[in-house]
């Protein structure tokens, strides 16, 4: 399946009621990864690449903040601290 | 639809003993010196290293007052070999509802003459990092990726 599609659509390959089935959906929609929109009665669902790839991008800014802590660390061990402080 | 991974991976060879390394991290006056970038000054107010331990770190830029960093709990301390603490909890296993809701596991490994320095990173959820984003969370935790590329020339 691609593209937009229908809650009943996505929600038939995982064999759950529609109303779990939301509480999901609900999560996600709430994260901004995916936008639904109501028309009679029918709930459209979409992606949000833009979300996505906002979140992969904070992500990779954690991932470079621990990297930097690691790499201080590494300095200071091999460069500030005596050998005293080895023991 | 795309998955999106909360967990994150760093590693680093230093050269050093494990036992050098493991006291870098778990006595507060080396802690302060390293664990947050200059010019921003870092205030370790409990590091109690044992499981339920309490682990926060306080900071400030200039003259300001000092602002929260880090508050959390040690899950597991295996001196020279691992730590695991949680933002999810406070001291004495008390639930929290952090600005950031993340475990941190990290491990020291002899390799050759030096440490191999790895920490495994897992968040809650992509909502969470945006939550945190609208809070002003990158320049809470530390800096921007510009002011790290500065900090990290002025290293070299």
């Amino acid at each position: 399946m691609t593209g937009p599609a229908s809650v009943k659509e996505l929600a038939e390959p995982f064999g759950i009621g529609l109303p779990g089935f939301l509480k999901h959906l609900r999560v996600l929609e709430e994260s901004g990864l995916i936008a639904t929109e109501k028309s009679g009665r029918i709930r459209t669902c979409r992606i949000r690449p833009k979300r996505l790839q906002e979140a992969e991008t904070w992500l990779s800014e954690q991932r470079a903040l621990w990297q930097a802590g690691a790499d201080r660390l590494a300095a200071y061990v091999e460069n500030q601290m005596t050998e005293d402080d080895s023991e | 639809m795309t998955e999106v991974s909360n967990e994150l991976s760093i590693s680093r060879l230093i050269n050093a003993a494990p036992g050098k390394v493991w006291k870098a991290w778990s006595r507060p006056e080396h802690l302060a010196r390293w664990w947050i970038p200059h010019p921003i000054e870092c205030k370790v107010i409990k590091l109690d290293l044992r499981p339920g331990g309490g682990f926060e770190t306080r900071m400030r830029e200039g003259d300001g007052d000092f602002k929260p960093h880090v508050e959390a709990c040690f899950l597991d301390v295996v001196p020279e070999q691992r730590l695991v603490w949680t933002t999810t909890l406070a001291e004495g296993w008390r639930p929290t509802e952090p600005w950031l809701a993340l475990t941190a596991i990290i491990t020291f490994a002899a390799e050759g003459n030096g440490t191999r320095y790895s920490a495994r990173v897992m968040h809650k959820n992509a909502a969470d990092s945006r939550k945190h984003e609208e809070m002003g969370f990158q320049e809470g935790w530390g800096t921007t990726i510009d002011q790290l590329a500065a900090f990290v020339e002025h290293l070299e």
